[in-house]
């Protein structure tokens, strides 16, 4: 009994701390993607709207515009774990 | 006045608040001129939207396409060519001498005309449509942008190729005429 108390709230005190984690890398990667989706439309789609339906340039231009992010994504984040050790 | 303007505003409240595509009859007994604007949700696109616009993308597929509808346009120009050349007689055309010629033999006659210009007209045009196709599809595919610059290339890359039998000289000649030309069409369609 004595035993289960402090496992329990150690469980509780993981449990939690695992919790936030998953809540910041979930803000994270929705601002990853609000980000990645407002550049590339930015970018790639021209204005003003003459149709409603994306044509084949700025289809392809989108798929290189995510590429690339996803890339810069990577590479950055890359840098940042090793100048933290 | 002011009764129609009431009706009007209690029908575009209302309107906002069901459910879209049902018409207020009340509208449409005061203003049956007037269509109200159906609007529809905003959805994602679904897996089989996204599916078909990817077919649509491919430049073979679009090629086929344009070329399959270059084919009929030719085949109909071409009919009408041959009626226009059918209609021999008149001061201009020389007499052909001997045995009159029945009318079930003209009749052959012309339609034979009709179907070899028919067909080769069908032939050019289908061969052009898809050439242009091809062309446009994969220079905006390259390039990435969609602006008034692609049918302007594409069409003086087709031009050229469609001369190429002809020399260099042709091959510039029909660059610059296919290439004002597409250009003239996209400014109309756009219009």
């Amino acid at each position: 009994m004595a035993a289960d108390e402090p496992s329990s709230a150690e469980q509780q005190a993981v449990a939690a701390a695992a919790l936030t984690m998953a809540t910041t890398e979930l803000e994270y990667r929705v601002q990853l993607l609000n980000s990645m989706v407002g550049t590339c439309h930015e970018r790639c789609v021209a204005r003003p709207y003459k149709e409603g339906t994306l044509s084949v340039g700025e289809n392809s231009c989108l798929d290189r515009c995510c590429a690339k992010y996803w890339q810069v994504v990577a590479i950055v984040g890359q840098l940042l774990g090793a100048q933290n050790k | 006045m002011s009764s129609a303007d009431e009706e009007r505003v209690a029908s575009s409240a209302s309107a906002s608040t069901s459910e879209s595509g049902v018409q207020n009859p009340s509208a449409a007994a005061t203003s049956p001129t007037k269509k109200k604007k159906e609007w529809h949700p905003i959805t994602m696109p679904t897996q089989q939207e996204l599916a078909a616009q990817e077919f649509m993308n491919n430049c073979l597929v679009k090629s086929a396409i344009s070329g399959a509808m270059g084919g009929l346009a030719g085949f109909a120009f071409g009919l009408f060519s041959a009626s226009m050349e059918n209609a021999h007689g008149g001061l201009d055309t020389v007499p052909e001498l001997g045995p009159e010629k029945t009318t079930r033999v003209i009749l052959r006659e012309m339609f034979q005309n009709m179907k070899t210009k028919s067909v080769s007209y069908a032939k050019g045009f289908a061969l052009m449509g898809a050439l242009y196709s091809f062309n446009e599809c994969v220079i905006e595919k390259w390039r990435a942008k969609h602006d008034k610059a692609n049918p302007a290339l594409a069409g003086c890359v087709t031009g050229a190729m469609m001369a190429h039998s002809a020399g260099p000289t042709a091959m510039c000649w029909g660059c610059a005429s296919f290439a004002a030309f597409s250009t003239a069409i996209e400014y109309w369609m756009e219009s």
